[in-house]
């Protein structure tokens, strides 16, 4: 236990340490203030966090720590280029911790019962419908509406209710499909039918779970006046990561646009791919820590939850790869916690919510059975 | 429970697999990214932008000597047989 909490000390001590050193090059070269405030303020926050008491807020450390570095991954991107889109990228992720609190909460308040689930449903469908209610809106809400599905989903499978479940799911990829939002139903469609086939014991329903989701998107590709919208541009995405050099370069590419720009292909520009490859092992990281919540949870409603946000932030990153090396012609989704676009970062957060809800929910567990077995005693 | 847990630790390590996988395929097209070499076809000219000067008639313009260049000019002579011949005057510029 002692070696463990100092290994973890090790590795938070490296990380702050790292981070501060990363705001604090760039300004003592350019002597602004506002980067000194960054390098104080930005490992401060993270230690803050870190340190949090479990009595005061659980959350799940080891998963923390790896957004944290895929947060501070995020500012480093632009911290050479525009110090205000730094400040901004700051901004976004503190709001986006209101979602992680959201997410852990709800967690450890859930109750499986078929309102709960049904009314989560409901919310989750209505996120996905807004664009189809509401033309005129610029942004998407589909990453937060897959998560609330999902949580229902699994929910109802906790309750051996799997047409309700199996309707959940298909309405899902159904209003994704009809926004031509391709690429999110294929990530809904995969974790939907994973999520069925680990939770239920069924093979017949598993069979049925994934037949429905496959014929959904053979249905739409055979429908005459459909078509999958496509990335305009294919080969710059390879040309630019080719362009990237392995270690951080002497001198600071110039970048036009930054605030449009992808932040992880800002990230290998500025300072490697080497950092881009980090940024994929940390995801790793964070996938192996949420199989491993949901191995240890004693309700399988708790499994089904932490498999489905390990789904669905694993398929992302897949996504965001296999269309950088041109395997999928799609528009490209963002890299999980590098990204400037808020509803798709605060999702991301309510997804690391819902793991650290489901992480102290099995402290709890862990803790019941510790006093149960000195009741014993 | 125990058939879940299992299906879990498969989901994943395929999940984390094709991750693994997706990555390697793009570092490989990445760094082993060539430009494909477009086929000439036959009979076209290697460089189609200069005058082919066994095929174009038109003279290639003569620029000015600059200072200090000497430019020999030859004229040759068409022999009654038709045979091109050089001027006389070129062999005793030789001391031929």
């Amino acid at each position: 236990m002692r070696k463990n909490s100092s290994f973890h000390f090790r590795v938070c001590a490296l990380l702050l340490i790292f981070f501060a050193c990363v705001f604090l090059l760039p300004a003592c070269r350019s002597g602004n203030p506002i980067l000194y405030v960054l390098s104080a303020a930005v490992p401060g926050s993270m230690l803050l966090l870190l340190l949090l008491p479990n009595g005061l807020f659980p959350l799940d450390r080891p998963s923390l720590a790896v957004m944290l570095s895929l947060c501070g991954f995020s500012m480093m991107a632009t911290v050479y280029l525009s110090v205000d889109e730094t400040v901004s990228q700051g901004i976004r992720c503190a709001a986006g911790l209101f979602f992680l609190a959201l997410g852990a909460v709800l967690v450890r308040s859930f109750r499986s019962s078929v309102p709960a689930a049904g009314l989560t449903g409901f919310c989750g469908l209505g996120l996905l419908s807004l664009p189809l209610i509401i033309p005129e809106l610029t942004f998407s809400l589909s990453d937060g509406g897959m998560a609330l599905v999902m949580l229902a989903i699994s929910a109802f499978l906790a309750l051996r209710l799997r047409l309700p479940a199996l309707f959940a799911g298909t309405s899902g990829i159904l209003l994704l499909l009809l926004q031509k939002d391709f690429g999110s139903a294929g990530v809904l469609a995969v974790s939907f039918a994973a999520v069925f086939w680990a939770a239920s014991d069924s093979v017949l329903w598993s069979g049925i779970s994934a037949v429905s989701a496959g014929g959904l998107f053979v249905l739409f590709l055979a429908l005459p006046g459909y078509s999958v919208p496509q990335r305009a541009e294919i080969s710059p995405v390879l040309s630019r990561l080719s362009s990237m050099p392995l270690l951080p370069p002497e001198s600071v590419p110039e970048v036009s646009d930054v605030a449009s720009s992808d932040l992880f292909f800002l990230l290998g520009e500025q300072y490697g791919v080497i950092f881009l490859l980090c940024s994929v092992l940390l995801l790793i990281l964070l996938l192996i820590r949420g199989a491993s919540l949901a191995q240890h949870t004693r309700k399988s409603f708790h499994a089904s939850l932490s498999l489905s946000t390990v789904l669905l932030l694993g398929l992302r990153a897949f996504m965001f790869l296999a269309i950088a090396a041109d395997l999928l012609p799609l528009p490209a989704p963002a890299f999980p916690f590098m990204t400037s676009s808020m509803p798709d970062l605060f999702s991301n957060f309510f997804l690391l919510g819902l793991l650290s809800g489901v992480s102290a929910r099995n402290e709890a567990d862990l803790e019941e059975d510790m006093h149960l077995a000195m009741l014993a005693r | 429970m125990k058939t879940m847990r299992y299906r879990i630790r498969v989901l994943t390590l395929a999940l984390i697999c094709a991750l693994l996988a997706v990555t390697l395929w793009t570092a490989k097209s990445v760094w082993f990214h060539a430009p494909e070499a477009t086929p000439i076809p036959s009979g076209e000219s290697l460089s189609p932008s200069l005058p082919d000067p066994w095929t174009d008639p038109t003279p290639v313009p003569s620029t000015s000597p600059s200072a200090g260049e000497i430019r020999y000019s030859v004229e040759t002579t068409a022999s009654p047989d038709g045979e091109t011949q050089l001027p006389e005057a070129l062999f005793n510029t030789f001391g031929l």
